[in-house]
């Protein structure tokens, strides 16, 4: 059983790189410069202008129990195990124990990274001095390893997951907040952590449940997918079909001739899938937040373009979604027309986008200047887009076939 | 309205599947193209409502040639796929409401049909859900819906029988018998030997992507008289032979 889990885990390792390569493309990795350079800016004028106010310790014991959540237990395990490892489950707890070394690593990074992130804001917030946060390192690792460990155990006993989640450490966080010395908090996490494993065996007890580990495993693959997905196509990533009733009023007003054949299927497809959906959504609002906080006259109009950008991109494999229905290539619809559908989608879309950006530029009382540097700039942008970079992509794609 | 498959060589790379293939759908005529698996019949199908391109020979409708008028040649044809394709982001009612643009139909008339339709394969009370989530078999019926609705001059069916139940192969057979009387040409493609038998005008017998036989079931008896009376015995003799 370990060297299947060591199979795997190269297997995954590999995939995980491969997509890695694929997002840090050129285009990504300038824009990730920027994009954590402005984060970074930002964050430093925050800190620098923050003052202490009561209810700043809540955000912080919000945000340190929502880092805590980062990292899950990953099992690798797929749907067709419970079938072909339905007889080694006696060996499971060995496998589990090595999903868990595995995935403790790269949570604990993420952990430890993050404290440090938040160490500054947390010092403010609780008026504490640095010697006394640096105690929620230890903290915070103990707690990752319990609820790592909690998780893996919960696939026999169907414990609740939240008492270790959440319940323990608000618990620690808020006596964090009474008695500043955070080292006394590490030494009663500890003995909760003692106490946990001294009752351990009551947990192992109880059968191995095959649909949920591999449920709760699809979910967490599906999430990373997705998550990469927001940058390269992830063939696995096919995204759910949403109504979403209130956009009804948008379907409605398309015109409804053989002109706009497409422009009708192309809406539906970008604002009822998830995948193009949430892609325009999370995109958008990451944005908006620089839009809002970033106001210098040349980072944020080019931040605001490259958003614009990747979006864009990421929205131009909608063109060839269709391709595998036989319908789309027997309607008796000029392929010049789906084109222009296209553009004419692609137009409107961006410009939304685009609006709600500049939007956010204003409300965060932007200087007229950026505004309107902005404003031209992504005007620009979006008639490059979608009536000179748009063609040319589609006319190289079938050229490709 | 004639269907005309002229000399057709094709296939999905440069070996041709189906070589040099010759028949014809007259109008008001049921014609069954039956074959073994690989047999050609999808690749010759596929030819027909314009997914591949001919190497050698034509397709026309009356006339008009898939390669010289497309729009023209597509708008005559309706087409009923094997396996179901749905767009997952469209209702039915969207489904509907895209042929209709597509095929540029007046609305009030197709609806008025598609109304009937619906009815006749219990979906009037489903316009408002994503067909995409339906079972196979409603799904198939969602295809007819589409194809029927359509004034389509030729109909391709792929393989209607199975999967469909039988009050809806029924319904069906009725809708065919309906759009030849009006004057349709319809071409369609089955194992199903036994119906295919009570209810085609023609059948033209696919092997190894060449024309076999093609006539009406007494012509086959004749052609093959030791083979046995059902199309059944006559198509196993005929796919031993070679």
């Amino acid at each position: 059983m370990d060297k299947l889990f060591q199979q795997r885990r190269q297997k995954h390792m590999q995939r995980m790189f491969r997509y890695l390569r694929l997002v840090f493309n050129d285009q990504f990795t300038i824009a990730f410069v920027f994009l954590i350079g402005g984060l970074g800016y930002w964050y430093a004028g925050f800190l620098q202008t923050l003052q202490y106010a009561w209810w700043e310790k809540f955000i912080a014991m919000f945000l340190m129990i929502g880092l805590l959540q980062f990292g899950n237990l990953a099992t690798l395990l797929k749907p067709a195990d419970k079938v072909f490892l339905l007889p080694q489950e006696i060996n499971m707890e060995r496998y589990l124990k090595a999903a868990l070394r595995h995935s403790l690593w790269l949570s604990l990074l993420v952990q430890i990274v993050g404290v440090i992130c938040l160490l500054p804001f947390i010092e403010v917030a609780f008026q504490a001095n640095f010697i006394e946060t640096l105690w929620l390192i230890p903290t915070f690792i103990v707690f990752k390893i319990l609820i790592l460990y909690d998780q893996m155990q919960s696939y026999y006993s169907h414990h609740n997951l939240l008492w270790l989640r959440v319940a323990l450490p608000l618990l620690t966080f808020a006596l964090f907040g009474v008695r500043l010395d955070m080292a006394w908090a590490f030494i009663f996490v500890l003995i909760a952590a003692a106490a946990r494993f001294g009752i351990r065996d009551k947990f192992w007890q109880g059968i191995f449940d095959w649909n949920e580990a591999i449920a709760i495993e699809n979910g967490r693959q599906l999430n990373m997918l997705r998550f990469f997905n927001l940058f390269t196509d992830v063939p696995q990533v096919g995204g759910q079909t949403k109504r979403r009733r209130w956009l009804n009023f948008w379907f409605d007003r398309l015109p409804k001739n053989p002109q706009h054949v497409y422009t009708n299927l192309y809406w539906r497809g970008l604002l009822r899938s998830s995948e193009y959906f949430g892609l325009i959504v999370r995109l958008t609002a990451i944005g908006a937040l620089i839009a809002y906080f970033v106001h210098n006259q040349i980072v944020t109009p080019l931040i605001l373009v490259l958003i614009l950008y990747l979006i864009g991109i990421q929205l131009l494999p909608l063109y060839h979604k269709y391709d595998e229905i036989v319908f789309t290539h027997l309607y008796p619809v000029d392929p010049q027309i789906r084109q222009n559908n296209f553009k004419y989608v692609m137009t409107k879309v961006l410009s939304v986008i685009g609006i709600i950006l500049l939007l956010a530029n204003l409300v965060g009382s932007a200087p007229w200047s950026t505004f309107f540097i902005s404003l031209g700039i992504i005007i620009v942008e979006i008639v490059l887009f979608s009536y000179w970079l748009v063609p040319k992509r589609i006319a190289r794609k079938e050229l490709m076939k | 309205m004639t269907l005309t498959i002229n000399h057709l060589v094709g296939g999905y790379s440069q070996v041709p599947v189906i070589k040099d293939v010759n028949f014809e759908v007259a109008d008001q005529e049921l014609v069954a193209l039956i074959g073994l698996n690989g047999a050609g019949k999808s690749t010759t199908i596929n030819h027909i409502i314009g997914l591949l391109t001919p190497q050698h020979g034509d397709v026309t409708i009356d006339g008009t040639s898939l390669m010289a008028n497309p729009a023209l040649y597509k708008q005559k044809i309706a087409y009923v796929p094997e396996q179901p394709v749905l767009y997952d982001e469209l209702t039915l009612k969207e489904h509907l409401e895209l042929t209709i643009m597509a095929y540029q139909l007046d609305d009030a008339a197709a609806w008025n049909r598609a109304n009937k339709l619906l009815k006749i394969f219990r979906l009037d009370n489903k316009l408002a859900w994503f067909p995409a989530n339906f079972s196979k078999g409603m799904k198939q019926k969602v295809m007819l819906v589409n194809a029927f609705m359509t004034n389509a001059d030729v109909f391709i069916i792929d393989e209607p029988f199975i999967g469909l139940d039988p009050l809806a192969v029924h319904d069906l057979l009725g809708l065919i018998a309906e759009v030849k009387a009006r004057g349709a040409a319809v071409l369609m493609s089955t194992h199903v030997l036994d119906t295919a038998e009570k209810i085609a005008d023609r059948f033209v017998l696919l092997h190894n992507g060449e024309v076999r036989a093609d006539g009406t079931l007494d012509y086959l008896r004749q052609q093959f008289p030791e083979a046995g009376e059902s199309l059944n015995d006559i198509y196993l003799t005929l796919a031993k032979e070679v």
